[in-house]
């Protein structure tokens, strides 16, 4: 028997991602259904596009956090205990966070608590209180979980990482400013969810196990008294050009390994090299057969953890390189990435490395569609950076087409290592020495 | 209201003349397989001086066997559109791989030839070792309490089995040889010490053929030494850990409780929901809404086929004196012990609990292949038959406010095999330049 060369494939089953229907509400809302049986749970995404980091006031930078936080803590007819133990009840879970642009309100229930979860969501999201109690008790909170991520090394990178892209632009905000933090009150946190949760400009998809006939009505009837858009403008572009390039040091006494951030800025997620450059940086630095984990991990031992990515914002990208090394290896480890970058740039991709790149792009965008949740997540993806609703259908396919050429120019055209930001959250001699 | 679903996990279950246990559970949703291979070794099985051993070797297991070169194993599967892991905990070790269905043979013939034929070279073994040495910094030396968490749990436990981390020590990484590779793999890494699962969308048939053409003649090794995991009772332990990368100061308690698969241990994974899953969790609603002395709390029962450890863990407001927080543990425990928990509290739980069944967690909900493979490969390994992921739910839902109550009374409302860590915050403010 022939064990020496790899087996065969079998015939592969052909599979089709469902697209949801859109339908529109009376009050502007978009509503998107996608029935799907394979678990008895209905997944919800609403995507609120004005009410993110990016919208806050600079004098207020961290109240749009604190907002989406907030919604949960209480309503003229619900405690934050009811609406927590009612959420629990229906085997599901709900809860807003605030992005860079967007805020996201998820949810998720067994199918047979449709309606009641329905109900609980608008209630949620129509009417809190902000109590301000609850607004005192998150206020001490969020203080001391400010000190937590900042004791974090990767906190810490990303933190800097934006400063060093974004300057001044509302993109660098992440944590909330610690005199802010001290100002807002209810009176506050009901004026940003007036002016930013609106369902004009928003978009709800519901994901599972459940009638949409059904849905829309139970939503047209709990969401009636949700009116008005937001009119807000859309946060200006950034500058093309990181605002810091070169060594940025964080000093981190007591670190025995340096966490690593390299990268700058690119085009945007709808650019019309961005897939070409998603393709570059994943020969680059994606899983376990990438030139990154190959070199930096494999061969030299450096990191543990090594790769690259592209960050998205809606209106430019960022390109990632991240590791963490030992403190005695982190020139090492700069060079060998920067290294790696060059070879990008100035060598062609060879075909089997791009085929083999462009299969592990596409498996793992696959994995995306096994669950309801994930599936729920890949349209909310589609909503949020504004691509067409069968961007996901056709994904393979687009990539597939792909050449080496493509991905090369994208490369040389994005990433050139000599503009990059290099921030090194780790040991503070480790400013001493320059690249 | 519709009644609500409950789901089984269909499985079949045989045994080859080697015996390696293979679990077939197909489930065609979407076009992906899941390939598990658990070998029944941990952390609990290295003697002292080979601390983290296991787990440097479940990094050997991909550096190349004999016809999948060092490098290629990564390559084959991801290059086909897969993904691929492992991970070695106190009790198993377990490797993956998530590959599009049409690549099965694909997955069996890797996980077989590494199962057949490692090959390990004294220059991998030494790189593997750097690579540990950098999660070993990146998971615990550089990060706030994780070396608290360490010492914590060789405090909790007298065994040593039981009491040694699994990323193991930088001096006892260092003193692995290549010799202790090849021994360990003759010895743990035997078909009749495995488990084969294989989950997704593909024929069970089709899958037969192929696991008895690549698996069926791997030799059958001894059983490997059966490993002493018994802990004794003992009073309370305290200590204070000075945490030079924490800026919040915490407060860690554990008590031993026994193994999974007891009534004892499902009551106590029931205590630990309703005292810290959640918002509406009775220790959430107590230090941090209530009281407002803490910033968040976790923790719950751990299910180990070995004494196993029920833990809190409290972040707490750097003016408040971690005795009072310990104090409010201690009160809520006591009202556990003492009036039990309302039916209606419960009800709650097991809602929670019929939602984790569905969960969409690529690793570990039964959505996925992946989640439904290792909890077959989890109850087959440590309860002696896949079926108990199914029952385990049933048992669970059948846990009643006695149970609870006098498990909690039992294992919790006492300072027997108790264990209280306060982690003072030794690092400077700030951080950013």
């Amino acid at each position: 028997m022939n064990r020496a060369t790899p087996p065969p494939d079998l015939p592969m089953r052909p599979s089709q991602l469902p697209l949801p229907d859109a339908h529109t509400l009376p009050n502007g809302l978009r509503v998107l259904t996608l029935p799907d049986r394979r678990a008895p749970v209905v997944e919800f995404r609403l995507v609120l596009p004005f009410a993110g980091r990016a919208y806050d006031d600079p004098d207020w930078v961290g109240l749009a956090s604190a907002t989406a936080r907030l919604m949960i803590a209480g309503t003229p007819t619900r405690t934050s205990f009811e609406i927590a133990d009612e959420a629990d009840r229906y085997g599901g879970s709900v809860g807003v966070s605030a992005n860079t642009e967007t805020a996201t309100l998820s949810a998720r229930c067994l199918s047979a608590y449709l309606e009641p979860m329905t109900r609980l969501i608008a209630d949620v999201l129509l009417h809190p209180t902000f109590p301000p109690d609850e607004v005192e008790i998150d206020r001490a909170n969020t203080l001391q979980r400010l000190r937590l991520q900042r004791s974090q090394p990767g906190f810490l990178a990303e933190e800097r990482f934006r400063v060093a892209l974004f300057g001044a632009h509302p993109y660098a905000r992440l944590a909330p400013d610690e005199d802010a933090l001290q100002r807002w009150g209810t009176d506050e946190l009901q004026a940003f969810h007036a002016a930013h949760y609106r369902p004009a400009e928003a978009t709800l998809l519901a994901a599972g196990d459940f009638d949409p006939d059904a849905l829309l009505t139970v939503l047209a009837d709990a969401l009636a008294e949700w009116q008005g858009a937001t009119g807000t403008e859309p946060v200006p572009t950034p500058p093309r050009q990181p605002a810091e390039t070169g060594w940025l040091l964080v000093p981190r006494p007591n670190s025995v390994q340096s966490h690593l951030m390299l990268g700058a800025l690119c085009p945007p997620r709808d650019a019309p090299d961005s897939l070409a450059l998603q393709l570059a940086v994943s020969v680059l630095g994606s899983g376990a057969s990438s030139r990154l984990f190959l070199t930096v991990r494999e061969q030299y031992g450096y990191a543990y953890s090594v790769g690259a990515h592209l960050d998205y914002y809606l209106r430019t990208g960022a390109f990632v390189a991240e590791a963490q090394t030992a403190t005695e290896n982190t020139h090492d480890a700069v060079r060998q990435i920067r290294a790696e970058v060059e070879r990008l740039i100035n060598d062609p991709i060879p075909p089997d490395e791009l085929q083999a790149t462009q299969n592990y792009m596409i498996g793992r965008h696959m994995l995306g569609r096994i669950t309801l949740g994930g599936v729920a997540d890949l349209y909310k993806q589609a909503v949020i950076y504004g691509l067409p609703l069968d961007y996901w259908q056709r994904y393979p396919d687009m990539l597939a087409s792909l050449t080496a050429q493509q991905a090369q120019a994208a490369a040389a055209q994005h990433l050139q290592p000599n503009r990059f930001a290099v921030v090194v959250v780790g040991e503070p001699s480790l400013g001493e020495v320059s690249v | 209201m519709n009644p609500i679903p409950t789901t089984r996990i269909e499985y079949e279950t045989y045994t080859l003349p080697n015996g390696l246990q293979v679990i077939l559970s197909p489930h065609r949703v979407a076009p992906t397989v899941a390939v598990l291979v658990l070998y029944k070794v941990g952390s609990v099985n290295e003697p002292r001086g080979k601390t983290g051993f296991a787990h440097l070797f479940e990094h050997m297991m991909f550096q190349g066997s004999e016809n999948v070169p060092r490098e290629m194993h990564f390559k084959y599967v991801e290059s086909n559109g897969g993904v691929l892991n492992g991970f070695t905990s106190y009790d198993l070790t377990a490797y993956f791989e998530l590959l599009p269905a049409s690549k099965l043979p694909l997955g069996l013939w890797l996980e077989s030839d590494r199962m057949r034929s490692l090959q390990v070279s004294q220059e991998n073994l030494d790189n593997q070792r750097a690579v540990v040495k950098e999660e070993r910094r990146l998971s615990v030396d550089n990060q706030p309490y994780a070396r608290a968490m360490e010492r914590l749990r060789e405090l909790a436990y007298d065994n040593f089995a039981n009491q040694h981390s699994i990323i193991g020590s930088m001096e006892d990484l260092d003193n692995a040889t290549l010799a202790d590779v090849q021994a360990f793999f003759r010895t743990y890494y035997a078909p009749n010490n495995a488990i084969l699962v294989v989950a997704g969308d593909y024929d069970p048939d089709e899958a037969r053929a192929w696991i008895e053409r690549y698996f069926a003649d791997i030799p059958q090794q001894s059983p490997p030494p059966p490993v002493e995991v018994s802990e004794p009772d003992r009073e309370e332990r305290r200590e204070a850990f000075l945490d030079t990368l924490a800026q919040v100061p915490a407060v860690a308690v554990t008590w031993k409780i026994p193994p999974r698969g007891t009534l004892e241990n499902d009551a106590l994974q029931i205590a630990g929901d309703l005292l810290t899953d959640g918002r509406a969790s009775r220790l959430y609603q107590r230090l941090v809404k209530q009281e407002q002395i803490a910033v968040s709390v976790s923790g719950g029962a751990e299910a180990r086929p070995a004494p196993s450890l029920f833990r809190l863990f409290v972040l707490h407001h750097p003016h408040v004196d971690p005795a009072q927080v310990e104090a409010v543990l201690y009160e809520e425990i006591a009202k556990l012990a003492e009036q039990g928990v309302p039916e209606r509290e419960l009800e709650r739980v097991r809602a929670q609990l019929l939602a984790q069944r569905w969960s969409d967690n690529l690793y570990y909900g039964m959505q996925s292949p992946l989640g439904r493979a290792l909890g077959l490969a989890y109850f087959a390994a440590f309860e002696g038959d896949p079926d108990g992921v199914n029952r385990a739910l049933e048992r669970l839902m059948a846990i009643t406010p006695d149970d609870v109550q006098r498990a909690v009374q039992q294992y919790l409302h006492t300072t027997r095999n108790r264990t209280v860590m306060h982690i003072q915050a030794g690092a400077t403010q700030g951080g950013a330049a």
